[in-house]
């Protein structure tokens, strides 16, 4: 039993945990073993029970026009999200292209997902998060050959990366990839492998919280606590 | 169901009141997700109408803000019509689901705001402490909520700043141990401590 990890619980359930942090925590969760995971999403569970519990203390009501406008929203919205789904549904068959998708685990992030958030499905698929009504697609062409496509749902909290002949990594490095923004500095959001590379590859990364910007960086194998050099492709998904 | 009083566990509440807090709401809310899933329009009204207060009320008291609040308000219950398929009971009750979801979604619109506020001095310590403190101000006190409101009197005074600065305010725990000028393994502990004690009393399980 991981007891450090362990007592990074009540930080995570209370929702203090920055991005990176809370990155970090599902990572370590990830290598824990099966006693302490469980023993961990328990633990979160029974906090935000509590809090759950406490929360009609401070209940107000809000304006009474918000009720109008959520049923009225929730009215349109399927008949938008049918109409929206004819028009993504061609992009989407360009981007899944059947023949030689290959999805890539990076990392041991996605993984535990399941385990301790909430807001999130197990193993989130390329597939739900294209699905999403406020899916924004976002391309770049890469100096060095190929292109890449970012498709970001801030419903979701995730984007599906597509890369496009893109050139795998030297022998001796890896690709590493991080989520930026404004606020904070970059945080890694896993590293590929040479033979992680194909000429289509495709990535889902999730728990995106405020960032809204995708770099890649060249790092030693294995990855590096923050970016070694400039970044040879930003992508502004946002 | 209640557990058994522990040495020093100086919970007021008699056992037969406990979880009355949630008891209101109690198995009602579980069938809504899979319903809101399918297109019910009438089980999305449902679950706001039971749920709306409270979800207000959290982010009223993160975002500080009855502008933002309304907006954040909106954006959480749009993200449970079209994430409803999401929800996991196995993980925990709707209730939780539900409060997870805006309390994420509060913090993280402070967050963003954060460049154009100076946190410190408009979201002032007397502020964050009124929230968790507020018990004396509400109206409506209605007798399920007795059990709630005397369970927070179960904490100690500074117990209850710990863990109303980390939740409310979302500040890290450092910042927690800046803001109240103490240590941080003090900050860590009084949280730890306030958590169970917290936890305890209501009976949650």
């Amino acid at each position: 039993m991981n007891d450090e990890l362990l007592g990074q619980a009540d930080a995570y359930a209370l929702g203090t945990l920055t991005d990176a942090q809370r990155r970090g925590v599902a990572t370590e969760l990830a290598a824990a073993d099966d006693e302490t995971r469980a023993a961990f999403a328990d633990e979160v569970r029974v906090i935000r029970e509590t809090l759950a519990a406490v929360s009609g203390v401070g209940a107000i009501a809000p304006p009474v026009q918000l009720r109008e406008q959520l049923l009225a929203r929730v009215n349109t919205e399927p008949v938008d999200e049918l109409e929206e789904r004819r028009r993504t549904r061609r992009l989407r068959r360009v981007l899944l292209a059947a023949a030689a998708v290959v999805v890539v685990a990076v990392g041991a992030l996605f993984a535990v997902r399941a385990v301790t958030n909430e807001e999130a499905p197990a193993q989130l698929t390329a597939e739900q998060v294209l699905d999403e009504p406020d899916v924004q697609s976002t391309s770049s062409s890469l100096a060095s050959g190929g292109s890449m496509v970012v498709s970001y749902s801030k419903t979701a909290d995730a984007l599906v990366l597509v890369m496009d002949d893109v050139p795998a990594p030297p022998a001796d490095a890896n690709y590493q990839m991080w989520l930026a923004s404004e606020t904070g500095p970059a945080v890694s959001a896993g590293t590929m492998t040479p033979q992680d590379v194909s000429p289509t590859t495709t990535v889902v990364v999730d728990d995106v919280g405020s960032a809204n910007q995708l770099m890649f960086t060249v790092e030693p194998p294995g990855g590096s606590p923050a970016p070694t050099g400039a970044p040879f492709v930003t992508i502004s998904f946002v | 169901m209640s557990p058994a009083p522990e040495p020093g566990d100086a919970c007021p509440v008699e056992r037969g009141q406990r979880r009355a807090g949630t008891a209101q709401l109690g198995p009602g809310l579980e069938p809504l997700p899979a319903r809101i899933a399918s297109g019910d329009k009438a089980a999305f009204a449902e679950l706001y109408d039971h749920t709306s207060a409270r979800v207000h009320g959290l982010v009223m008291r993160v975002v500080r803000d009855a502008g933002y609040a309304e907006e954040v308000t909106q954006e959480v219950y749009l993200q449970v019509w079209r994430s409803a398929a999401n929800y996991d009971a196995a993980r925990g009750s709707v209730l939780s689901w539900l409060m997870t979801l805006a309390h994420r979604r509060a913090v993280d619109r402070v967050r963003s705001e954060q460049a154009a506020i100076d946190r410190n001095s408009r979201y002032g310590r007397s502020n964050v402490v009124a929230a968790f403190d507020t018990v004396a101000e509400e109206v409506d006190r209605r007798a399920d909520q007795r059990a709630v409101l005397d369970c927070l009197g179960a904490l100690t005074a500074v117990q209850r700043e710990a863990v109303a600065l980390a939740y409310y305010n979302g500040r890290s725990y450092p910042e927690v141990a800046s803001a109240l000028g103490v240590a941080l393994p003090t900050v860590k502990s009084r949280i730890r401590d306030g958590l169970i004690r917290l936890r305890r009393c209501l009976g949650v399980s």
